[in-house]
């Protein structure tokens, strides 16, 4: 196992003042790293500390975001789903209209006629029926057609 | 593995939520006629859901009236023939050997029930009037209401 060597405020001083004239080596930077990731050093060294904790931190590799293939497949569910009801609740606004020759009207009151008008041409067929059931039971119609031979 | 269970249970709810009830008349052979003659001249097709008519709420009702197009009627019927196993037939009626007036429910669907209503008129002027409707009031007073004298 590598023992990290901590070198002393002074001996980092050195090596800052090497440093920022380009002339350390990785080994020594590497010191001074493993002195200013210390929590307990000396004040003076904030600025070194900030300017290194940057450069740590751009060093940092990006961790790699697992995310198992159900919670997908979940969060696309949902998604879909969100996706799905917002668009049905959308066309429940405009859900209620009414195709005439071809042309979309949406206005509810319109809507409704066309609804009662459909119904009324069923009811007018059932009347219809109702009527013809009515004459073939009436007498005087069918003494009228038995009128017909007689005649004869 | 819990967790998974619960990926699972969430997936099978959405799933149930995108299945909306407009599309409930989908799995219906007429839903063909009223996406093939809806927008065409000479026709006027109705969808209105959750309204009141006459007393009766309808959760859905779709309707489509084709003036002076008789060949449709064919295509019609012979969705109303697929369409009609399952479903209980209430009325029909006959001339000349074509069935002119069918009404039939279906099998209920969640609580609601089912109806479609077909009727051809010649007279005055050839007419084909085909309703869907879904309702959670009871068929035959539905019907009553439809289809009194007016």
């Amino acid at each position: 196992m590598n023992r990290i060597h901590i070198i002393s405020p002074e001996e980092a001083d050195v090596l800052l003042q090497k440093y920022y004239e380009g002339e350390t080596t990785n080994a020594e930077e590497q010191l001074i790293v493993d002195f200013l990731s210390q929590t307990k050093i000396p004040e003076r060294f904030n600025a070194d500390k900030a300017i290194f904790g940057f450069f740590a931190a751009k060093r940092q590799k990006p961790k790699a975001i697992h995310i198992p293939l159900m919670k997908w497949a979940s969060i696309a569910a949902v998604l879909f789903g969100l996706i799905f009801l917002g668009k049905g609740f959308y066309n429940d606004k405009q859900n209620d209209f009414t195709y005439i020759n071809g042309q979309k009207h949406t206005d509810r009151q319109m809507v409704k006629e066309q609804a009662l008008a459909s119904l009324d041409n069923l009811s007018a067929s059932c009347n219809e029926i109702e009527t013809s059931a009515e004459n073939l039971r009436n007498d005087d119609l069918a003494a009228s057609q038995l009128q017909i031979f007689c005649q004869e | 593995m819990k967790r998974n269970k619960i990926y699972f249970l969430l997936l099978l709810t959405v799933a149930m939520m995108a299945s909306p009830r407009l599309h409930a008349q989908k799995d219906l052979q007429i839903s063909k006629v009223f996406e093939e003659y809806g927008k065409m001249k000479g026709v006027v097709l109705v969808e209105l859901t959750d309204e009141v008519l006459g007393n009766y709420n309808f959760t859905l009702f779709k309707s489509i009236t084709i003036k002076d197009n008789p060949s449709t009627s064919k295509f019609i019927r012979e969705c109303l023939k697929k369409d009609e196993s399952g479903a209980k037939k209430i009325k029909q009626v006959v001339s000349n050997g074509v069935p002119t007036s069918i009404y039939l429910q279906l099998p209920r669907k969640g609580k609601d029930n089912r109806l479609i209503l077909f009727n051809e008129s010649k007279t005055p002027f050839s007419q084909i009037t085909l309703i869907y409707i879904e309702t959670p009031s009871d068929t035959e007073d539905v019907l009553k209401l439809l289809l009194k004298k007016k």
